[in-house]
């Protein structure tokens, strides 16, 4: 079987993976459609020609290019379709026992690292808005650091960490892990 | 006056480039990702579209005259079709 393989940058010594999380499929499903119906336009275009203009398919240069155009276009919408599963698969959450990773890919040539440490969270709250929220079981996960409103670099991540988890699956679970790992100190 | 062949080569030149593209995208995934099932069954099934969309393009692409000629502009106005249908 295939075993998930974690890239962990700067991994420490004794730390372990406790949790990973995605974002829910059901927000990979919704670009999914688009594909389904990006693949689905030639072959409506093929169906219009016929009825309309089936002269024009029955000419070899006519049909030659037509084909030509239809194979590059599948071939890129395929090369899109896969690059945006590659983009969904590779935004990923790694709760360690030392912190939480962010891993973002933006596009094909950008990716994103951030790290929090676990002994410096404070509280962790989760969010579900939206009906599909509450039906797919997916929402927001907020990890905060009491420190982050008291020193200027800190404030820097508190817009960071709002945005990071969203769309997230296994809500609760990943909070009560984090919630156990953590060490919080009530001030 | 061109030839069939010049849009052969546009074609190629375009597999080319989504070849690289392609590519990258899997150097992505063996050097980033977390090779699970679904990275897997993605990765097989993106190549094995491609592979059967090559082969069936280059499959009838064996069997066209590529030296016949084309008019870009019809003789008969620009939106006739009557030089482009032999």
């Amino acid at each position: 079987m295939y075993r998930e393989r974690l890239y962990l940058p700067d991994h420490l010594p004794n730390e372990k993976v406790e949790f990973v999380l995605r974002r829910h499929l059901f927000v990979a499903f919704g670009e999914g459609l688009l594909f389904i119906v990006l693949f689905a336009i030639p072959v409506g275009f093929y169906y219009f020609f016929k009825i309309l203009f089936p002269h024009l398919l029955a000419s070899e240069v006519v049909y030659t290019l037509l084909l030509l155009s239809v194979s590059v276009y599948y071939l890129y919408i395929l090369l899109f379709a896969y690059t945006s599963f590659i983009d969904y698969w590779l935004d990923i959450w790694v709760v360690t026992n030392e912190r939480i990773i962010s891993i973002e890919q933006r596009g094909l040539f950008a990716r994103k690292f951030s790290e929090q440490q676990l002994f410096l969270l404070q509280d962790v709250s989760s969010e579900v808005h939206g009906i599909l929220a509450t039906l797919f079981h997916f929402g927001i996960l907020l990890p905060s650091q009491l420190a982050q409103n008291r020193t200027p670099y800190l404030n820097r991540c508190r817009g960071l960490t709002r945005l990071l988890y969203e769309s997230c699956n296994s809500l609760r679970p990943a909070e009560k892990i984090i919630l156990e790992r953590g060490s919080f100190n009530y001030l | 006056m061109i030839t069939l062949s010049i849009f052969l080569y546009i074609y190629l030149f375009l597999v080319v480039i989504f070849i690289l593209f392609a590519m990258f995208v899997i150097y992505h995934v063996i050097r980033f990702s977390f090779w699970g099932l679904p990275a897997f069954l993605a990765t097989f099934l993106f190549i094995a579209a491609t592979v059967i969309i090559l082969f069936v393009t280059l499959d009838y692409c064996a069997r066209v005259d590529w030296q016949q000629p084309i008019q870009i502009l019809p003789s008969g106005g620009l939106f006739s079709t009557q030089d482009l249908i032999k």
